[in-house]
């Protein structure tokens, strides 16, 4: 970090964040194209809709990527908070009551998640792939593998309604984002995780509480995960344990797609926010389009693929540029 | 546990924490099946047991293709898409009648998938963890897509067999099951191949140093996991007799778990595959109990998760100990 006034390090970012702009400009320009209906007010609105779920889980996962680490328990949480909740609120429950509960039973397998990477010293993504699993689990029962639906859909609010004309899941979505933007970047706590992602050992040794941060960063993205299944549960006014499945694979690809490092230390939520918008358009072209969703998978399992070619790529490009050609081609093993 | 702890310390630190493990492992899974027989009614019927005989020996196939790329440092987790891409693909085939011809084109499939995984983890180094996951929703997308939600029934009964068929009073299954575990296990501990992919699994760097090309064992581990998720795949599509795009949901993080009790270590370079074994027997008895005392069948995803975990916590403070 103390290097960033070194000529390619500052390059960099500005390249990837462009990069990824195009990118988006040149989806957008595609679908207009060839998608009649797409270019529209009401088929925009949708879109930022459907982006918002999926922008919560994202900035969640951005913070746990900027520390190298990996959340796969994302989707299976966000089953997890949105089951609870319905099956709360059938119970009769208060609806602010049933959010917050399941948002704090989202927030303690973060912990959780947290507590067995940094505590014990598991690897991320083995770790968070049995909370994956004991998620689903858990949702499934509570669930009783059925789809809930008939709560007061007092939720519904949250996503369907507008203020000033503009959707309210925009507004919590741009707000978010605001509030993390400024902790990452001008507090020092925010800084410090860039300091955790960037060299976790000289982190340690200048005295930040590396393993307090890392596991509270877990907790946190699993708390935004629950937040993101509260409004999967305010759109589509059902719930299934298994329908957000898969999120923690979208939100991964906003992440990477927006060029936050997934080697931790580089990025951010304005990345992740280009990153969504990107997913989100080419999820509803490909469905304007009339592309099948099965092979939406498989277009954005090969976009992530080259995605982290090219990312790969450039930080070759890097370190031949930043260091003598010996250790980049000795020390790329 | 005062008089357990003496010997073990006499023993060299290796061979005491080879000991320990194994030990430990032992105990664990005749503690399950203590439980079992005492606790959960039918448990000990033979028609239970033939069927707890076949789902082992299953799981340890599938424990097969993960241990292959646990040991080189990696992780394959596009076991089940992949087994279910290659056997709806092999299904039509043999549901048309060309048996053989079907079974080749899913077990090519499989191994040329797994060769994809190698190939872009090997040539670009991505994460074994993002291709694979990639690989997970890219194969499952295709068979999807393929199979556009419908099974195929009906396939001829000489095919069925190799899921339901018996050698004597052996189910086939168990039969393919028990020659590749032993072909591997042979190979992994007598053959120049198998030495190479536990270098490469202790130390990548060492083992390139030492003449060893890591991307060709990158490339072999993952393309026999493929061509093994393939096999199993075929074997549950003649057991069921219908091939459906569905398959092998929960085989990923069963294979995951058969390997972690099966002690092959996530950082690479350790583990036997006889351990497999034991690791699909303690993971076969844990569903066949949850099924036989009707708990909730998705609870399985619970607790495999939470064997995972908590296996590999114990493993890890094990290794901490010494």
């Amino acid at each position: 970090m103390a290097l960033a006034a070194t000529k390619p390090k500052r390059n960099l970012p500005l390249f990837q964040t462009s990069g990824s702009i195009i990118m988006l400009l040149a989806v957008i320009a595609f679908f207009a194209v060839v998608a009649p209906g797409f270019f529209s007010l009401s088929n925009t609105t949708n879109i930022i809709r459907q982006g918002s779920i999926l922008a919560l889980a994202a900035f969640g996962q951005t913070f746990v990527i900027l520390i190298g680490g990996t959340d796969l328990s994302i989707g299976a949480i966000m089953g997890l908070s949105t089951s609870v909740t319905a099956m709360l609120m059938l119970k009769g429950v208060d609806p602010v009551f049933a959010v917050l509960i399941a948002l704090m039973i989202a927030a303690f397998c973060g912990m959780l998640n947290g507590i067995v990477v940094n505590v014990i010293g598991l690897d991320s993504f083995v770790a968070t792939f049995g909370m994956w699993s004991m998620a689903l689990g858990i949702a499934l029962v509570v669930t009783e593998e059925r789809t809930l639906y008939g709560f007061p859909g007092v939720l519904r609010v949250l996503h369907d309604g507008t203020v000033l004309g503009i959707p309210n899941p925009l507004i919590l979505v741009l707000v978010i984002c605001g509030i993390l933007h400024f902790f990452l970047k001008r507090t020092a706590t925010g800084t410090s995780i860039y300091a955790i992602g960037s060299n976790l050992e000289a982190a340690r040794l200048s005295g930040i509480p590396v393993v307090l941060r890392k596991t509270l960063i877990y907790t946190f993205s699993s708390f935004m995960a629950g937040l993101a299944g509260i409004l999967f549960l305010a759109r589509s006014n059902s719930a299934s344990a298994i329908d957000p499945i898969g999120y923690e694979f979208d939100s991964i690809c906003a992440v990477v797609l927006g060029g936050t490092a997934m080697s931790g230390g580089r990025g951010g939520v304005k990345e992740t926010l280009i990153g969504v918008t990107l997913i989100a358009t080419l999820r509803n072209g490909m469905n304007v389009a009339g592309v099948n969703t099965y092979l939406q998978l498989v277009l954005l399992g090969v976009i992530l693929i080259l995605a982290f070619v090219g990312e790969k790529k450039k930080q070759s490009l890097y370190k031949r540029a930043s260091s003598r050609p010996v250790t980049a081609s000795g020390g790329t093993l | 546990m005062t008089t357990e702890m003496i010997p073990a310390r006499k023993l060299e630190a290796e061979g005491g924490r080879r000991g320990w493990a194994t030990m430990y492992r032992f105990i664990t899974l005749l503690l399950f099946v203590a439980l079992a027989v005492v606790f959960v009614p039918r448990f000990a019927s033979q028609a239970n047991l033939l069927n707890l005989t076949r789902n082992i020996f299953l799981l340890c196939l599938m424990g097969c293709g993960m241990a292959l790329s646990m040991l080189i440092g990696g992780l394959d987790l596009s076991l089940g898409s992949v087994g279910a891409l290659s056997s709806v693909l092999g299904a039509t085939l043999i549901a048309g009648g060309h048996i053989s011809l079907g079974v080749a084109v899913a077990i090519a499939v499989g191994a040329a998938i797994g060769f994809l995984n190698g190939f872009m983890i090997s040539r670009f180094k991505l994460p074994d963890f993002i291709m694979t996951f990639s690989m997970m929703y890219i194969a499952r997308g295709l068979a999807l897509t393929y199979t556009q939600g419908q099974a195929t029934y009906n396939l001829p009964r000489p095919f069925l067999w190799i899921g339901k068929g018996f050698v004597g009073p052996i189910p086939v299954p168990v039969i393919i099951s028990l020659i590749v575990l032993l072909i591997l296990f042979l190979a992994l501990k007598y053959t120049t191949f198998g030495r190479g992919l536990y270098a490469v699994g202790a130390n990548k760097k060492a083992a390139l140093y030492s003449g060893i090309s890591v991307p060709r064992k990158q490339i072999q581990a993952y393309t026999i996991s493929g061509l093994l998720a393939a096999v199993v795949g075929l074997i549950y599509v003649a057991r069921l007799n219908s091939a459906n795009a569905d398959l092998g949901q929960s085989w990923t993080m069963d294979a995951i778990a058969v390997c972690v009790i099966g002690g092959i270590s996530f950082a690479g370079g350790e583990g036997n595959f006889l351990g497999l074994l034991m690791g699909g027997t303690v993971i076969g008895i844990i569903d066949n109990c949850i099924n036989l005392l009707g708990v909730p069948s998705r609870f399985q995803d619970f607790f495999m998760g939470l064997v995972v975990v908590l296996t590999v916590t114990a493993d890890h403070y094990a290794k901490k100990r010494q």
